[in-house]
C-alpha cells in the first residue's frame, strides 16, 4: 500500500463523515473530472497525431461520463439530506496541453490518474464496508477506466519521450511543476484574502465619499 | 524593452481612467480611484486574483 | 486594405469579429472554442480563429475595437457601491477585485495579446456597438434602432436613428432601470440560471395566464412615452447580487421556485409559477412595444432594428413587429453581448472610410469543420465512417427513415441559434420525436419547444405571415397554420420559432430533397450540443458529441458516422 493510499484511508473518516460532506466531495470529484474532460478534448484538437488525438478524445469522454456519475450520486445524496441537488458540473479549466506541451501534459495526466486510482481504490472499499453500495459502485466503475488511463498515458509517454528514463524525468518534472502550482495557488488564495480585507477596510474608510454620493440625488428615471 | 512598454501601457490606462473620472465630473472620486488603481496594479503584478465570482448576473 | 478586429469580453459571452475592407470576414464566439459555456474571458481563441480565417496577421490590423468603455463601467460600479453604502460591503471586494484585477486593463491586455501598439486599441460604447451590429447587418437603408439589454456602461435602453449619416443616439434610460435586469431577476426567481434560462421563462409563459399583472405593475411601471421605471425596492441589487431579486419580491410573489425540483405543469404549484412567467413576459412585451412606438414617433422611420440581450426574446419581437407601427423589423442573430464584437468591428472599419458591409445573408461566420481527419478518429473510437457523395440526400434519407441526425458542415454559427450548420435535425411531423430528443440529448424541461426550419418559398404555406426580415435568423415566432401536421415543433400556444432557409444553402438543399420525396417540407432544427455545453464547433467536438449522445447518425462535412451494429 502506497503512502497516498494509506493517507486516503486515514482521511476517509473525515472526508466522508456526513452525507453533506460526502455529497460535497463527490461534487468536487465531478468538477475535477469535468475539467479534465475539457482539457483532454482540447488536447485532442491540438495533438498532431490522429491516433493519439483519438485516444485523448476517448479519454475525455470517459472523464465526462465520470463527471456525470459523480454528479448524479452527489445530487442523490444531497437531496436525501434535504439539500438542493447540484446542476451540471461547471469546472475550472487550465488548458494545460497548450501550456505544457504534449509530453509534460501526458506526465501530468498520468500522475493525476495514478493519484485518483489509489484514492478511489480506498474509497470504493470504504463505501462497500459502510453499507453504501451505490457510491461504492460509482467508484468501482470509475476505477476500471482510471486503471486503463493510467496505463495508456504511461505507454504513450514512454513512446513519445523516447525511453523509460526520459519518461520518469518527465514525471519528476511534472511533480515539481505541480508543487510550484500548489504553492502559487495558496499564495494567490492568501493574497485574495488580504485584498478582501483591504477592500473592506477601504469601503468603511470611504464613508464620507459615500455620504456625498448619497446626498446627490440619483438621476431621475425616464428618457434622458 | 517589452516590459518597459507594458509598464508604459499600464500608466496610460491609469491616465485614461483618471481622465474619464474627471470628464464625468466625478472629481471627488479621483483620490479613491488612485488608491484602487494602485491596488489593482499590484494585483496584476502579483499574478491576479483567484476570484471566480459566482455572480448571478455579471454586473461588475 | 483596412482590417479591423472587434472584441467583446469580460461580462457574458466573449467573441471576436473581423471586418476587412468593409466585408464581414469572420465572427466567432469564444465558448465554442474554449468549450466553456458562455465563456466571458478575453477571447484569445476566437481572436486567433478570426485572424486565421481572414488570413490576416495581427500586425496588419488597422485597429482593434473593444465593444464598451471599461472606465465608465468602473465608474458605475464604484458609484453604485457608494450609493448603497454600507449595504454593498459584502460585494465590494469582489466587484472591485474583478474590475481592478482585469477588466480595467483590457486595452493593455489586447495590445499585449496581439503584440500591437496600445494606440491601435480603441473603445466604443456598449449600446453603440449593439446598435451598429443591428443596423449595419440589416437590409435597411434607414431605420430606427432600439437597444435593450441588462446594462452597458450606464444605458439599459436606448433609441437610435440610423441612416447614411451614421448612428445617432436620440435618448436612453440609464441603470438601474433595466428591462434586462427585470427579466433576469424573474428568471432567477423561477429557478433558472440567469443569462441562460431566459428562454425557459419565455417558453414557460405560454403555459400560464397573466394573473399577476398587478404584481408586475409594482415591479415595472411604463409611462405613456415608453419610458419605464423599475420598483427598485424589489430588486436588491447590491446586497443580494447572488439572487438578483430582493426579499420584497418574494413577499410580493411568494416563495421563489427551487431550481432542483422537477417541473410538473399539471400541479397547481408550477402552474402558479407559469402564471408569473406569463405575467412577466406580458409586462416585458408591453414595455418593449411602448418603447418601439416612441422610437417610431421620434424617428418617423418604417423599419426597426433591435439589439441587446432582450432582443433575443423571439415572442416579444413578434409583438413589436405587430403592434409598434413599423412595417419591417430586423434582429441581428447575435443580439446579445457577443454581437457587440461585430458592431465594434464595423464601427472601426467605417470610421476608417470603409463602406457599409453587404447585407448579412447567413450566420455561418465562424470556424470551418473539416471531414478529412474524421475517418481516422472514427476508427479509433470504434465508429463506422463512410464518405458521402451527396450529403443533402443522405440527410433527407435519414429523415425519411424517422432518424434523429446530427449534422456539422461549413462554418459554425454566429449567435446562439443553430441555423443549419451545427444542427440536430429530425422530422417536424413526428409527434414522438420531441420526447426522443429530450431523452437522448437535450434533457429539456417539458415546456421548452423545438424550432422548425422551412424553405423561404414554403414558409407562408406552413406559418402565418411567411418569411420576414427576422425569420432567417430565428429571432421571432409565427403561428403554425396546421399545428396537427407539425406536432414536434408547435408550442402549446400554437406558435413556432421558425427559421426560413434559402434553397441554395445546405439546409435548403435538404429541405428541397425532403420535399421532392413528398414528405412534409419542414424539419425540426435544434442546436448541436448536449445540456449545459456550448454548441459544437470543430470535428472533434462533433465526434465527442456523437459518442456521448444517442442520435442515430452524425454527418461531419462529407463523412457519415454510424455506430457499429
Amino acid at each position: 500500500m502506497s503512502l497516498r493510499g494509506a493517507l486516503a484511508r486515514l482521511t476517509s473518516l473525515v472526508v466522508w463523515r456526513s452525507l453533506k460532506h460526502t455529497a460535497a466531495k463527490l461534487h468536487g470529484f465531478a468538477l475535477a473530472e469535468q475539467g479534465s474532460a475539457i482539457d483532454l478534448s482540447m488536447a485532442a484538437q491540438l495533438a498532431a497525431d490522429p491516433e493519439r488525438a483519438a485516444s485523448y478524445l476517448q479519454h475525455a469522454m470517459d472523464e465526462s461520463r465520470h463527471a456525470m456519475m459523480f454528479q448524479r450520486r452527489a445530487g442523490e445524496l444531497a437531496v436525501k439530506r434535504g439539500m438542493p441537488s447540484y446542476g451540471a458540473p461547471r469546472a475550472d479549466v487550465d488548458h494545460l496541453y497548450g501550456m505544457l506541451g504534449e509530453i509534460d501534459f501526458l506526465a501530468f495526466v498520468h500522475r493525476g490518474e495514478r493519484r485518483a486510482r489509489t484514492q478511489f481504490e480506498v474509497y470504493a472499499r470504504y463505501f462497500e464496508t459502510h453499507d453504501d453500495a451505490k457510491t461504492a459502485s460509482v467508484f468501482a466503475r470509475v476505477l476500471e477506466d482510471e486503471r486503463r488511463h493510467e496505463q495508456y498515458t504511461y505507454e504513450v509517454l514512454v513512446r513519445l519521450s523516447g525511453s523509460e528514463a526520459a519518461a520518469r524525468r518527465a514525471l519528476r518534472r511534472s511533480a515539481r511543476w505541480e508543487l510550484r502550482r500548489t504553492w502559487l495557488r495558496h499564495g494567490r488564495a492568501l493574497s485574495s484574502r488580504v485584498f478582501t480585507l483591504g477592500m473592506w477596510l477601504l469601503y468603511l474608510v470611504i464613508a464620507p465619499f459615500a455620504l456625498i454620493m448619497r446626498a446627490r440625488a440619483p438621476r431621475a428615471s425616464g428618457w434622458r | 524593452m517589452t516590459a518597459l512598454r507594458r509598464l508604459g501601457n499600464r500608466l496610460r490606462t491609469i491616465r485614461e481612467v483618471l481622465a474619464h473620472f474627471a470628464s464625468a465630473q466625478r472629481f471627488v472620486l479621483i483620490p479613491l480611484v488612485l488608491v484602487l488603481l494602485a491596488a489593482g496594479l499590484l494585483l496584476m503584478l502579483t499574478g491576479g486574483l483567484a476570484y471566480v465570482a459566482p455572480f448571478v448576473y455579471a454586473l461588475f | 486594405m483596412t482590417a479591423v478586429l472587434g472584441v467583446s469580453a469580460h461580462y457574458h459571452d466573449a467573441a471576436a469579429a473581423l471586418v476587412v475592407d468593409g466585408r464581414i470576414v469572420a465572427a466567432q464566439h469564444e465558448e465554442r472554442l474554449s468549450r466553456i459555456k458562455n465563456d466571458a474571458s478575453l477571447p484569445r481563441r476566437a481572436i486567433g480563429a478570426v485572424l486565421r480565417l481572414g488570413g490576416i496577421d495581427a500586425a496588419a490590423l488597422d485597429a482593434v475595437v473593444f465593444y464598451e468603455n471599461p472606465y465608465a463601467k468602473l465608474e458605475r460600479v464604484l458609484v453604485g457601491a457608494l450609493r448603497a453604502f454600507p449595504g454593498a460591503l459584502g460585494q465590494f471586494p469582489r466587484a472591485l477585485g474583478s474590475q481592478l484585477g482585469g477588466k480595467v486593463w483590457v486595452v493593455d491586455a489586447l495590445a499585449d495579446l496581439l503584440d500591437i501598439p496600445r494606440a491601435k486599441v480603441e473603445l466604443v460604447r456598449h449600446h453603440q456597438s449593439h446598435a451598429a451590429s443591428a443596423f449595419y447587418c440589416s437590409p435597411f437603408g434607414r431605420a430606427a434602432v432600439m437597444v435593450v439589454d441588462a446594462v452597458g456602461e450606464d444605458a439599459c435602453t436606448s433609441i437610435w436613428h440610423a441612416g447614411e449619416q451614421g448612428l445617432r443616439e436620440l435618448t436612453r434610460i440609464d441603470y438601474p432601470h433595466s428591462l434586462g435586469l427585470f427579466y433576469a431577476a424573474l428568471t432567477a426567481y423561477l429557478g433558472f440560471e440567469v443569462n441562460d434560462g431566459e428562454y425557459k421563462v419565455m417558453g414557460l409563459a405560454a403555459y400560464g395566464a397573466p394573473t399577476r399583472r398587478d404584481a408586475m405593475a409594482k415591479l415595472l411601471r411604463v409611462a405613456p412615452d415608453g419610458s419605464y421605471e423599475l420598483g427598485l425596492d424589489y430588486f436588491d441589487r447590491f446586497t443580494r447580487t447572488e439572487l438578483g431579486y430582493g426579499k420584497r419580491l418574494v413577499d410580493l410573489l411568494g416563495a421563489a421556485r427551487s431550481p432542483y425540483e422537477r417541473w410538473d405543469l399539471t400541479g397547481a404549484r408550477d402552474r402558479a409559477y407559469a402564471d408569473i412567467a406569463r405575467s412577466a413576459q406580458d409586462a416585458l412585451e408591453e414595455a418593449l412595444v411602448a418603447i418601439a412606438r416612441e422610437a417610431r414617433k421620434r424617428t418617423d422611420e418604417d423599419a426597426l432594428c433591435l439589439a441587446g440581450g432582450v432582443a433575443l426574446n423571439a415572442v416579444a419581437n413578434r409583438r413589436i413587429a405587430r403592434e409598434a407601427g413599423f412595417t419591417r423589423v430586423f434582429v441581428q442573430p447575435a443580439a446579445g453581448d457577443a454581437g457587440g464584437a461585430l458592431g465594434a468591428a464595423i464601427l472601426g472599419a467605417m470610421a476608417r472610410g470603409a463602406a457599409r458591409p453587404a447585407l448579412l445573408m447567413g450566420a455561418d461566420l465562424g470556424v470551418t469543420v473539416a471531414g478529412a481527419p474524421v475517418a481516422t478518429y472514427a476508427r479509433a473510437l470504434g465508429l463506422v465512417a463512410s464518405h458521402l457523395e451527396d450529403v443533402p440526400s443522405a440527410v433527407a434519407d435519414a429523415l425519411e427513415a424517422r432518424e434523429v441526425i446530427a449534422w456539422a458542415h461549413g462554418r459554425c454559427e454566429w449567435g446562439p441559434r443553430a441555423l443549419g450548420f451545427r444542427s440536430i435535425l429530425a422530422r417536424a411531423d413526428d409527434a414522438e420525436v420531441r420526447e426522443r430528443l429530450n431523452r437522448a440529448v437535450k434533457k429539456r424541461e417539458p415546456f421548452r419547444p423545438f424550432a422548425p426550419a422551412v424553405l423561404e418559398t414554403d414558409a407562408a404555406t406552413w406559418f402565418a405571415g411567411g418569411a420576414n426580415a427576422m425569420t432567417p435568423f430565428m429571432t421571432t415566432v409565427a403561428d403554425v397554420l396546421r399545428p396537427e401536421a407539425l406536432p414536434a415543433v408547435t408550442h402549446v400556444d400554437g406558435t413556432a420559432r421558425v427559421q426560413t432557409v434559402q434553397p441554395e444553402s445546405g439546409l435548403g438543399q435538404v429541405l428541397s430533397a425532403v420535399k421532392q420525396r413528398g414528405a412534409t417540407p419542414v424539419v425540426l432544427n435544434t442546436s448541436l450540443n448536449g445540456p449545459g455545453e456550448p454548441m459544437v464547433a470543430t470535428a472533434t467536438d462533433a465526434l465527442s458529441f456523437f459518442v456521448r449522445h444517442g442520435v442515430d447518425k452524425m454527418i461531419i462535412d462529407d463523412v457519415m458516422l454510424t455506430r457499429p451494429e
